[in-house]
This record gives structure tokens, sequence and C-alpha cells, in this order.
């Protein structure tokens, strides 16, 4: 649910297009034993460089988790993000941006809304033939349908990208993370966690 | 007192020379009037007091060759035309330049005259008076002269033996010599002391002359750009990685691999623990990635931006001196020639 979107590698004005498939795992635990589900979730994004040090994301993600576990059940994914960046050194991009998501099951649906905060690090390798890069996001504003805001909300992730002239394809774990304030005695937690492929292509260069 | 002796002594030892030009000058002034006054006998003693070694004052060269002059003029106007060819053809050998001026000397002395110059062969060379000639639109000029028709030589040479041939053909007189400053490889002559050698043989009496001047040659020129030096070993990008830069490239990969793992381990929730296989996997292709990169780049450790920024800089470079040489090259066309009388017997 984590995708490592190129912040600012691209040092012109350019646009690019990209192909997401993630496997990802849902874990939830409302204090009757954790839940888990699972599922393949496709998608894709355009971003735009239109300064040397900034660029604009957006994201469009799909799928379908399937119940792990008796105690889950069958969800349709929806997510939809919107991220900027800003580079401020060359390995290091500071990252803003929104997502909504949405959990649809045949009795109810879910909606998330978070603002997304943090940064995100780049290594090369090879002169720049290859990253390997980290991001940490935190999610100070998040929006739950019918639940309080989390105490505590972020994203982690890491993985390598590999450039192969306008094409990069990128390869990543990603975490994100959800702790809820106790009620009635439960703390409700949830997870998801999972491996992202990405193929980016640049398309444009002006 | 001894003060004033001194004093004295000094004044004299100034006047005594000064006194000497004054007593030949004088005594050919005082020749020349009573000649003027067509007093022809009481002239010639005193001329002849003039080229006599017991002369007591100094004679310069001119003033000999003026006394031998108006001696043979003298010995003309008196009917004694073979003494007056002899005195004619002392000057001419001591001064090839002799002339006597149609204006003030009677057509029986000028025939006699002339034929004091057949029957003397001479050559000689005006010395090179100070000059300042552009190359490109001007000519050094040297003036020679023969007393009568003559195969001429006239060289330029150097103390490297270098010779430029200035002519080579007949003469009769007064003829000027050009040169256009260069060598006979086509560059211009360097700075430096030449000597004009002119060698001369008789058309009619089968005799040989020389004669040569000297001088020196210098080069006005506008001040020269040195050129870029080459750089520095210090000054140019390294264009090898160190040994220690295969190991960074390892590094990093671990480091991501690290970093994935902490991301699943550390910061999951010990609760809900989370599914490690993804983590293992994306971390697997970190930590196989970076020792792919450290092989790359031990075995290729050449840095090939830098190369190409160095080669780049070293093009400049060319291309800098190249219009630094280019301009050097239009001042050395720019150069004037400073020629001046020099003393001596040898290039």
């Amino acid at each position: 649910m984590v995708t490592l979107a190129h912040a600012a590698t691209a040092p012109a004005q350019t646009l690019t297009v990209a192909a997401l498939l993630e496997s990802t795992e849902h874990r939830v635990d409302v204090g009757f034993g954790v839940e888990r589900s699972s599922g393949l979730l496709g998608g894709a994004r355009i971003g735009a460089t239109l300064a040397p040090r900034v660029h604009l994301g957006l994201t469009a993600l799909g799928g379908r988790f399937t119940r792990d576990s008796s105690n889950a059940e069958d969800r349709d994914v929806a997510e939809l993000r919107a991220d900027a960046g800003y580079r401020a050194l060359p390995w290091l991009t500071f990252l803003t941006g929104v997502r909504t998501r949405t959990y649809t099951a045949p009795i109810a649906r879910q909606r998330w809304t978070a603002l997304q905060i943090g940064a995100e690090a780049r290594v090369a390798l090879l002169d720049g033939h290859i990253d390997g890069v980290g991001r940490f996001l935190l999610l100070p504003l998040v929006s739950v349908s019918d639940l309080e805001q989390p105490e505590l909300a972020f994203t982690a992730a890491a993985g390598m990208d590999y450039h192969l002239g306008p094409l990069t394809v990128g390869v990543w774990y990603a975490l994100e993370r959800y702790d809820f304030p106790a009620r009635d005695g439960v703390t409700r937690r949830e997870q998801l966690s999972g491996l992202g492929l990405e193929a980016t292509l640049q398309v444009l260069q002006f | 007192m001894t003060r004033v002796v001194a004093l004295a002594a000094v004044l004299l030892a100034l006047v005594a020379p000064l006194s000497a030009q004054t007593g030949t000058a004088d005594q050919l002034r005082r020749a020349r009037e009573l000649y003027e006054g067509l007093e022809f006998e009481r002239a010639m003693p005193l001329l002849r007091q003039v080229i006599s070694p017991q002369w007591p004052h100094a004679v310069s060269n001119a003033e000999r060759v003026e006394a031998y002059l108006y001696l043979g003029a003298a010995l003309v106007l008196a009917g004694r035309a073979d003494s007056g060819v002899t005195y004619f053809r002392a000057a001419l050998q001591r001064d090839p330049f002799s002339d006597l001026d149609a204006q003030r000397f009677t057509p029986l002395q000028l025939q006699t005259f002339a034929r004091a110059r057949r029957e003397t062969f001479a050559l000689g060379a005006r010395p090179v008076a100070v000059t300042r000639v552009d190359p490109r639109t001007q000519r050094v000029r040297f003036t020679i002269v023969t007393t009568h028709d003559a195969r001429v030589l006239a060289q330029l040479r150097r103390r490297d033996s270098t010779a430029v041939t200035l002519l080579d053909g007949t003469v009769s007189g007064v003829q000027e010599v050009a040169w256009d400053g260069l060598l006979a490889d086509g560059h211009l002559a360097p700075p430096g002391r030449y000597e004009m050698v002119i060698i001369g043989r008789s058309s009619t009496r089968q005799q040989t002359d020389s004669a040569r001047v000297f001088f020196g040659l210098r080069h006005e020129v506008e001040p020269l750009e040195d050129t870029l030096p080459a750089h520095a070993p210090g000054e140019l990008l390294p264009e090898r990685r160190s040994g220690w830069s295969a190991a960074g490239e390892l590094a990093k990969g671990l480091g991501v691999a690290a970093g994935v793992l902490a991301i699943s381990s550390a910061l999951s929730s010990s609760e809900l623990d989370a599914e490690r296989g993804p983590a293992v996997v994306v971390a697997g292709a970190a930590a196989l990635t970076g020792v792919v990169a450290m092989i790359a780049r031990a075995a290729n450790p050449v840095i090939a931006e830098n190369v190409a920024a160095n080669q780049r800089r070293e093009t400049e470079r060319r291309t800098q001196n190249d219009t630094i040489r280019t301009r050097n090259a239009d001042r050395i066309a720019r150069t004037v020639l400073l020629l001046a009388p020099a003393a001596g017997t040898a290039p």
C-alpha cells in the first residue's frame, strides 16, 4: 500500500507513467484475534517533475483481499493517492500527500483518508544505475469511517530501483501500521505489509 | 693654489684634442678658401701638410679624402692631370663614395676624376643607419658603390653562417640593395648581429675588392601570451576509483537489505506480527544487488564521467592554446625590425 514513487530522480521536467503490482497482506485485530486477508493490487501512476527539485504524482490502485483466516472476510480495495515531493539534497526528498482508500465488503464500506508527511532517502549504486531507497511517512491526520483517529500511523518502505534508460523497475517491501486508542479495554490494530513491483516509463522530457 | 693648478691641467687636457681637430679643420678651410680664390699654388702646400705623416693633428678619413680631392683638383687646374689622377685615386681608395660636385668643379676635373674611377677599383657600403622597418610594407635599404663596372655579390651573414644573397649582378657607381627582412628559408630574420659583405670583381681591371658593414637587428613585437600549461595531476578529476569503492557498493546493498528487515521486524506490530517472506525476498534482492555492484565496480574501476570531463578540459586547454598561438602568430607577423650600426670584425 506504499509505493516508492521515484521521488525526484529525474533532473529535468519529465512526465512518467507507471504500472504497479502489490502483493499485500492485511492484518487487523479488534479484540477477537488477528484477522488475516491478502491479495494482489494493481494500479497505475502518473508523475511529473515540474521543476528540477519538485515532483507531483497521482496513483490509483485496486484489487481484492481474500480472507486467510476464518474470522476475516473478503473485501474489495480501491485507493487513490496524490503526493508531492521536494528534493532538498541529491539523496534526500521531503514528501507530503493525501490518500484515500475504500474497503468494500458485502455488508459494509469503510473509507480511510490520511495526510502523509515524511522523507525518502536514496543511495546510488553503480553511478546511479541502481538506487537503494528507503522511505518513512508519518500519517498525522487519519480519518476512518466509524473509528477514532489512530494514536500511531505510519508507512515505511525500502527497496531497489533499477534504471534501464527511460525505464525504471522497482522492487520494495512496505509496511503500513495503525494503532488506535483503546476503547472498552480493546486496542484496534491494523497493518498492511507486502512486496511491490513497479515499472516506470519516462514518456516525456521537456 | 694646488686646486688652481689641477683645474688648469684638466682644462688643458680637454682643450688639447679640440685644438687638434680644429687644426686640421682650419687648415682645410684655409686651403679651400685659397683654392676657391684660384690660389692653387698656395693651397696645395696646406693640403699636402694635412696628408703628410708629419702633420701633428688628428685627421679623420673624411678630412684626408677631402684633402686628396682638393689636391687632385688643384693639380688638374695646374695642368698636372696625371698627378691629379693619383690623388683622386687615393681619395677613391679611401672612400669609394668620393665624388666631385659637377656644379663646383670644371669639366676637365670631372673627366680626370672619371679617369681615376676607371683606373681604380674599389667598392664600399654605407654604414647602416638607425632604421625602423615594417617588413610587411617596407624594405631595409643598403647603399653600395663601385668605382666602375663590376660583378658584385652582396650577402647578409649571421654568426651561425646563415647567408642571404641580396645581390648577384653588375653594379656601376652607387646602388641601393633592398632586403625584405627574411632569411633564405622565408622566415623573419631573428634578432642578432649581422654582417653585410660585398665582394666585387672589376669588369675591366681583373681586380677584386670587398667591403662589409655590421649592424645589429632587433625585433619590436607586442608581448606574446603564454600558453596554458598542461594540467597538473592534482587539477584533474580522479579517473579510477579506490579499492574501497567496490566495498562501498556492497555496503549500500547490505544497508538496504538491513533496512527492509528492520521495517518488517522492528516497525511491525508485535501483536499482529507480519509475514516475513516478502521482506526476505526484497532484502535478498538488495543484498544480491550489492554483491553484483561490488563485482562490477571491482572489474571496472574507471570513472567514465571523470575521464570524459578530463578529456573535455584537455580539449578546452588545447583550443585555448591554439587561439593564443594564433594571436601570437598575428603579433609576430606584425614584427618591426630595428636596425642599428654595430662595430666589429665578425658577425
